[in-house]
Formats: C-alpha cells, sequence, structure tokens
C-alpha cells in the first residue's frame, strides 16, 4: 500500500516541488553573493603603485605618516564579527609594526555602522579620539564586543571601557550624551557609499579596492605588499 | 496523513532550512559582506558568543542537521514506512533540533534581547519537522504499550 502511494502520481509533484526549492534556494544563495561577487571581479593589486582615490580627510582618523608609501583606507562597522577579526589579526598588528613615525604604512580608519545598533559604539570611538584614544577604543570596541552588544543602552558599558583606558569619564560621558561626531560618522559612512562600499569590512589600498577575498586580508599579504612598496620606495631614493 | 506524505513535508521544510544555514555559513566565512537582515538583530546575534556551539558556528550545525533531516526523511518516504533504524534516527533529530532551537530562542530573548529573523524562520521550521515526526512516535509508543498490556 505504501509502495503504491509512493510510486503513484503524488512521487512526480514531490519531486517537481523538491527541484523548484533546491533551484530557488541556489539562484538565493548566488543573488545574495552578487555584491561580493561584483568586488572579485575587480582586478588585483599590483606590486606597482596604483591610482589613488581622493581621500576625504575630514571623515576617516588616520594613522602613519601622511607621505607613506602604503595607505590603507578601511571600512568597518563595530558590530561585523568580520571586521573584529580582520582588526585582531591583521590591522591592529600592522599599524604597530608600520604606521609608525617615519614608516611606510598609513592607516586611515571610516566608520561604515551597517545598523543602528553598532552606531553608538562609533560614537564612542570619536569620542575617545577627543582624547586621543581613538585607536585604544577602536581595538577595546572590538575586543569587548560581547560586553555592549547586546545592551539596549550601552553607554555605561562604554563607560567602563574608557575609564578601564585611563580616559577621563566625565568628558567621555559628556561627549557620548551630545552624540558629538555624529557628522563625521555620517560623513565617513556617506563616503564609503559614495566609494560603492557595500559590506565590511571593505579595504582599499593606495586607492584601490580589494575584494574581500583577496590575499590582501591577510596580514601576510599586506605586509609583504608593503615590504616591497617600502624597498622600492628606498632603491628608488638610493638612485 | 500518512507516513509518505508526512516525510515529504519534513523533507520540504528541511530542504529550505538546508538553504537557510548554508546562507548564514557563507556568511559567517566571509562571501557576503552584508547580512539581509530585514528588521532583525541579526548583528547582534552573529557578533555574540552564541554563534558559536562547541567551537563550531551555529550555521555549521544547520547545514548538519538540516542536511542529515533531509536525507533521513527523502529514504523514509522512498520506503513508504515510519519503522526500521532510519526512522528512529530522525524521531532523534526532529527531537534534538527543537530542543536546539529552543535553547537558541531563549538565549535570543532573555540574553542578548536581540531577535535574528533567520534564526526565527529555523525555529519555526523545527518546529514543523517535529510536529510532522513527532506522532509517529507516539502512535508507534502507544502501540507497544497496548501490545505489552
Amino acid at each position: 500500500m505504501a509502495t503504491q502511494q509512493n510510486s503513484g502520481g503524488g512521487s512526480k509533484w514531490f519531486y517537481w516541488l523538491l527541484g523548484l526549492v533546491v533551484l530557488a534556494g541556489a539562484g538565493w544563495l548566488l543573488t545574495a553573493g552578487r555584491s561580493s561577487g561584483e568586488a572579485e571581479a575587480l582586478p588585483p593589486l599590483s606590486v606597482a603603485q596604483t591610482t589613488g582615490i581622493e581621500a576625504d580627510p575630514g571623515a576617516g582618523v588616520a594613522i602613519g605618516p601622511e607621505d607613506a608609501v602604503v595607505t590603507i583606507y578601511e571600512f568597518s562597522d563595530y558590530l561585523c564579527p568580520h571586521c573584529r577579526d580582520f582588526n585582531a589579526m591583521v590591522g591592529k598588528l600592522l599599524r604597530r609594526n608600520y604606521a609608525v613615525p617615519g614608516g611606510p604604512l598609513r592607516w586611515v580608519s571610516y566608520e561604515f555602522p551597517l545598523g543602528d545598533r553598532s552606531f553608538p559604539a562609533t560614537v564612542a570611538a570619536h569620542c575617545a579620539e577627543d582624547q586621543g584614544k581613538y585607536w585604544e577604543m577602536h581595538d577595546m570596541l572590538y575586543a569587548r564586543v560581547e560586553s555592549w552588544a547586546a545592551e539596549t543602552n550601552p553607554t555605561g558599558k562604554f563607560l567602563d571601557l574608557a575609564k578601564e583606558m585611563g580616559m577621563d569619564g566625565g568628558a567621555f560621558r559628556e561627549c557620548l550624551d551630545a552624540r558629538e561626531g555624529v557628522s563625521q560618522i555620517l560623513a565617513s559612512k556617506q563616503y564609503g557609499v559614495n566609494l560603492g562600499v557595500t559590506g565590511t569590512p571593505t579595504i582599499f589600498v593606495n586607492g584601490q579596492p580589494v575584494p574581500r577575498t583577496n590575499q590582501f586580508y591577510s596580514y601576510q599579504g599586506l605586509e609583504a605588499f608593503i615590504q616591497q612598496q617600502a624597498a622600492a620606495a628606498a632603491s628608488g631614493a638610493a638612485e | 496523513m500518512n507516513p509518505v506524505t508526512r516525510y515529504r513535508g519534513v523533507a520540504l521544510l528541511a530542504l529550505v532550512g538546508l538553504f537557510i544555514s548554508l546562507y548564514l555559513l557563507l556568511y559567517h566565512l566571509g562571501f557576503y559582506g552584508v547580512l539581509a537582515c530585514g528588521s532583525g538583530s541579526c548583528d547582534v546575534v552573529q557578533a555574540s558568543r552564541y554563534a558559536d556551539f562547541l567551537g563550531i558556528p551555529v550555521p555549521a550545525w544547520g547545514v548538519a542537521w538540516y542536511g542529515a533531516v533531509v536525507a533521513l526523511s527523502l529514504v523514509q518516504q522512498a520506503r513508504g514506512d515510519a519503522e526500521g533504524l532510519l526512522a528512529r534516527l530522525l524521531d532523534l533529530a526532529a527531537l534534538g533540533g527543537l530542543a536546539f532551537s529552543i535553547y537558541l530562542t531563549a538565549i535570543e530573548l532573555f540574553v542578548l534581547h536581540a531577535v535574528c529573523r533567520w534564526c526565527v524562520v529555523s525555529a519555526v521550521l523545527a518546529v514543523g519537522i517535529f510536529l510532522l515526526v513527532a506522532p509517529w512516535t507516539g502512535i508507534r509508543a502507544a502501540s507497544r504499550r497496548s501490545s505489552i498490556a
């Protein structure tokens, strides 16, 4: 009886329906990946200096010499897990090792909050900038994301982080309450939108957008590029 | 509803869940820059420490679970009955999936205070799969009890 049910016309509609679900699902996965697919189609970076885009110095926060041979723009969101990984394994280390006085790297951080929940963290980072602690707060917000991400009002958590970093808690709180830096954050995001940024993290190396699946999102890949550029600049200066 | 129809329903629901899990896993692996989440708080959920379970991303568990349920239900619908080892495995999988979904939903509601739309859809699918599988477990248990009596 059961076998008859299985071999009858019911089987046909079931397998048709199954096939339709598979096709719809596969189509959805491919369509959802279209934005990153466009990025992958861009040509890879070459060792040679590339033509740079115009930076917006008013929106980003920079570290490293202005005349560095390599400039990296990073668009990131504090609630994006890939940005946290990228910051911990790539950005933080590169800045420490190369974005130093006389060094070959200039790193410019542009806030690109993907949603309302990550917006307060960008304000906290810019309030820390007022006290010269932007990069410390930048790293701390990623490292301690679990402490504030689930909070409806994370102000208290940000204040705890600021005090832990030795900042003036009163001034920091006033800055948070006044939502200072909002115009800079909005300008930063708009700058990213203008450049075609659709997701985070997105980096531009010497003005050229880098596909997210590219080797340049690894420490080794970026370090090799920085060292090559520095060596090329040094040999050019010697000649 | 006969077992063939029930297992076909399970296969279709699990297939939808499989694609949702694949989408979330691909996002987790960095293939998609932005997670389509509508009005939900997927970013909060994905950034939390509960995004991993036993060191493995939750979406990877979802892919494995939904994949297993699809395979088992397809075999069972082809067999046309609700008996045998594979049917028992499917019963267990449905129960485990329901329990895990309740755990994840509780974390979202009471710990993170953030709800991810895809997690809600997955939880609904897990409940649907359990409801389609569960009645056969109850009927079998009842028939065994009556035969023993």
